[in-house]
């Protein structure tokens, strides 16, 4: 063990990455500091679950009801894996947000982690994106009308509004192209867009290192 | 790991006092003898009960994923039993004669139809048998050719004869055969899913 470890550390230099990244000084802090590792769990948690799902889910009109009710009553273990997904992104909106809350309130945004603020806002609006857009899939009422809702928002923008919700909806009207772009949004483009964000999130956080808990007086 | 983080929850149990050393961080120091390589610190045990947690929550999540990925196979999509394929009268003593039946397939959560050929050869002594299109080699699907009178399958040239004997090609064994029965003129086979 020890010594396939040596092999590989003195030809992918694996030990310091290791001690960079888990044995890095940290200062003594509080839970409110878990809330990151909260969120990336929740992520990985969410990617590993929304693939499972990809596996019977079929996102057309006729296909997408169907698809689910048979994930939650036949398939073994679906209604598990639907849940974990479902319930996880509830949880992973309310720790993102929990945790901006707390480098909020401690001001851990300012120098030098301004840049590590804005990788974090790009995190926020892609997990609501995520949320918004996988809200649509079970293609229920509450689904279809959600997104009616939702997307009509973007409607009211001045000049270009009505422009951007044929975009959003791929048309005018809520349809199945609307479905099979919110699909190609929540499984290839946002979680790219997640995961490459958080590779820069965590690299300013341990470049950076963690800020202590602010003292009353500063 | 396993051992060393059993070995010291079963200490915790047994002295209490362990608890306060256990919150000041310190290496725990134990009332009773203990050979010093026994001695565990604070981070090692953090780190093997945060290992056994780990193990257990990929092992819950880890077996049903199992289970969710091979559901389908573990369920039929048909029933068996007897399909009703042509009156006699309309076979040919002597050649195969292609005919199909539909049977209500399940697949996932859909129903359908599924169309399928099959051949059925009538002997001039009067027996009939029936023979699968499907080829023994690697499941393409076998035509009857009437002017070599053989089947030919196109995938790789697989020959096989009327009665469904591999006569050239790399089909291992002779076509698949149903079990027939004939009931006031009609022909019958049994079909498996
Ligand atoms: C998917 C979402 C996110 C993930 C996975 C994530 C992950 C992390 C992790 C693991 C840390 C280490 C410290 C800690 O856990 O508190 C951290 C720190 C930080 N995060 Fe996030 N984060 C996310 C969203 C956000 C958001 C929405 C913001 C703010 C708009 C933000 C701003 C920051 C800042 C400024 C730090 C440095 C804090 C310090 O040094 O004390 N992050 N993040
Ligand atoms: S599949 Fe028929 S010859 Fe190979």
């Amino acid at each position: 063990m020890n010594g396939l470890v040596s092999w590989l550390d003195e030809r992918t230099g694996l030990l310091t990455v290791w001690r960079v990244v888990f044995e890095r000084k940290v200062p003594r802090v509080n839970w409110w500091y878990t809330l990151g590792s909260a969120s990336l769990f929740l992520a990985l948690m969410q990617a590993v679950t929304g693939i499972l799902l990809t596996m019977y889910y079929v996102p057309t009109p006729e296909e997408a009801y169907n698809s689910i009710q048979y994930i939650m009553n036949e398939v073994a273990f679906g209604w598990l894996i639907r849940g974990i997904h479902h319930w996880g992104a509830t949880l992973m909106v309310l720790t993102v947000f929990l945790h901006m809350l707390r480098v909020f309130y401690y001001g851990a945004y300012k120098y030098p982690r301004e840049v590590t603020w804005v990788t974090g806002v790009v995190l926020l609006l892609t997990t609501l994106g995520l949320g918004f857009t996988g809200y649509l899939l079970p293609w229920n009422q509450r689904a279809y009308w959600a997104t009616a809702v939702g997307t009509s928002l973007v409607g009211t923008v001045p000049l270009v509004g009505e422009f951007l919700l044929r975009v959003l909806r791929g048309g005018t009207e809520l349809s199945f192209l609307t479905l099979s772009r919110f699909f190609g949004a929540h499984i290839w483009i946002l979680p790219a867009i997640l995961f490459s964000t958080i590779g820069v999130h965590l690299y300013l956080v341990i470049r950076n290192g963690i800020s202590y808990i602010p003292r009353r007086d500063e | 790991m396993l051992r060393l983080a059993l070995m010291h929850i079963s200490r915790i149990c047994y002295n209490p006092a362990i608890f306060a050393d256990l919150r000041c961080g310190t290496k725990l120091r134990f009332t009773m003898d203990w050979r010093s390589d026994y001695y565990i610190g604070r981070r090692e045990f953090v780190a093997s009960v945060a290992g056994i947690l780990g193990a257990l929550i990929t092992l819950l999540v880890g077996l049903p994923i199992i289970g969710y990925l091979i559901a389908p196979a573990l369920r039929a999509s048909g029933v068996a039993g007897w399909v009703s394929l042509v009156p006699l009268s309309m076979l040919q003593p002597g050649i195969p004669t292609p005919c199909s039946f539909s049977r209500l397939k399940q697949t996932g959560w859909k129903r359908m139809q599924m169309t399928r050929t099959v051949y059925a050869l009538l002997r001039d002594s009067g027996d009939v048998t029936v023979l699968s299109d499907i080829c023994t080699h690697l499941s393409c699907k076998v035509r009857w050719s009437p002017e070599r009178s053989v089947f030919v399958c196109p995938c790789h040239d697989g020959i096989f004869d009327r009665e469904g004997a591999v006569l050239s090609g790399p089909p291992p064994r002779p076509l698949d055969r149903f079990d027939t029965k004939v009931e006031n003129g009609q022909l019958f086979i049994y079909v498996e899913d």
